[in-house]
């Protein structure tokens, strides 16, 4: 049967490993590399490409429709209390009078 | 090292003060990237554009500082936006969740690749790295710069900009952390074996 490691050991072996790691010499002719991206990145200056343009149309577009949406969440919600009608506005709609109380106080008293 | 770059004539743009200066330190440079990303290609690309970077905003250096630490700082930054963007892609790729990271199990990467690990070393290696990619970024810094790149708590504080002691706490956190991953992964991959 294949023997299973402690745990434990494995784990201090892992953690050891990091300070075996060699250090890397850097690839060929990373300073001509170095030298030509800069000097590439002189020449490009600041350029929008097109995906960064479409990110910046699609942030604006965002913007005005959440602008547009609260303006028109806003100015909804004013014309609903101009609606809301008062007690005085319902008083004067349906004209209630005192012969109904009356009728209902004399049909108790007759009972 | 510092001494033999000439700051004035790397602000004036000479491109053989700034050859100079690459030479200085490009193999530091490219060390610290690839013991953050663990991919030659990587690497290579980071730390060309830290010598980019660092050439472009070369005027707000401020000469109080050592060249190399404002060097390995812009480094870092670097490879930590470079990892957070494969992450991010990769999570919406996978729809993964966001807010899970201590449960996140180490994912040995597919393109692993480091010239500066031996072969009986690799796969201890290979999981220890993946285990710290899970680190949080503070931690994993002060790990590597301690571990692979053999700095004192002194040299991690100038470059973290933070206080010896929390170089300390930061190191203590990020063995801990490790710990219980790889114990974690270990045991998990043991019962594999079991059955």
């Amino acid at each position: 049967m294949e023997k299973i490691p402690n745990i434990e050991d494995q784990v201090n072996e892992a953690l050891s490993s990091a300070k075996k790691v060699q250090p890397v010499e850097v690839p060929a002719f990373f300073t001509d590399r170095t030298v030509n991206r800069l000097k590439a990145s002189a020449k490009e200056g600041y350029t929008f490409s097109p995906t960064v343009l479409l990110k910046i149309a699609a942030v604006i577009l965002l913007v005005c429709v959440n602008v547009y949406t609260i303006k028109y969440v806003l100015s909804g919600s004013k014309q609903d209390t101009a609606v809301t009608p008062s007690v005085k506005d319902i008083v004067n709609e349906y004209q209630p009078n005192d012969t109904i109380e009356l009728t209902i106080e004399t049909r108790i008293s007759n009972e | 090292m510092s001494a033999e770059i000439d700051i004035n004539e790397l602000k004036s743009g000479d491109e053989r003060a700034f050859r100079q200066f690459v030479d200085a330190y490009g193999k530091s440079i490219f060390n610290l990237c690839i013991n953050i990303v663990t991919n030659t290609e990587d690497a290579e690309d980071l730390a060309q554009e830290t010598f980019i970077e660092a050439y472009n905003s070369i005027t707000s250096f401020r000469e109080t500082a050592q060249l190399k630490t404002w060097l390995y700082r812009i480094a870092i930054n670097k490879c930590y936006d470079y990892l957070r963007w494969k992450k991010r892609k990769k999570r919406f790729a996978l729809l993964q969740p966001l807010f899970n990271r201590d449960e996140e199990p180490i994912e040995i990467p597919s393109n692993f690749q480091h010239p500066g690990i031996v072969l009986d070393n690799k796969e201890t290696a290979q999981i220890l790295f993946a285990a710290m990619e899970s680190l949080p970024d503070n931690q994993q810094t002060a790990f590597v710069l301690y571990e692979t790149q053999g700095m004192d708590y002194k040299q991690i504080a100038e470059t973290m900009n933070v206080s010896i002691s929390a170089v300390e706490a930061l190191l203590f956190r990020a063995r801990a952390n490790l710990r219980k991953k790889l114990e974690k992964y270990y045991t998990k991959s043991t019962s594999y074996k079991k059955h």
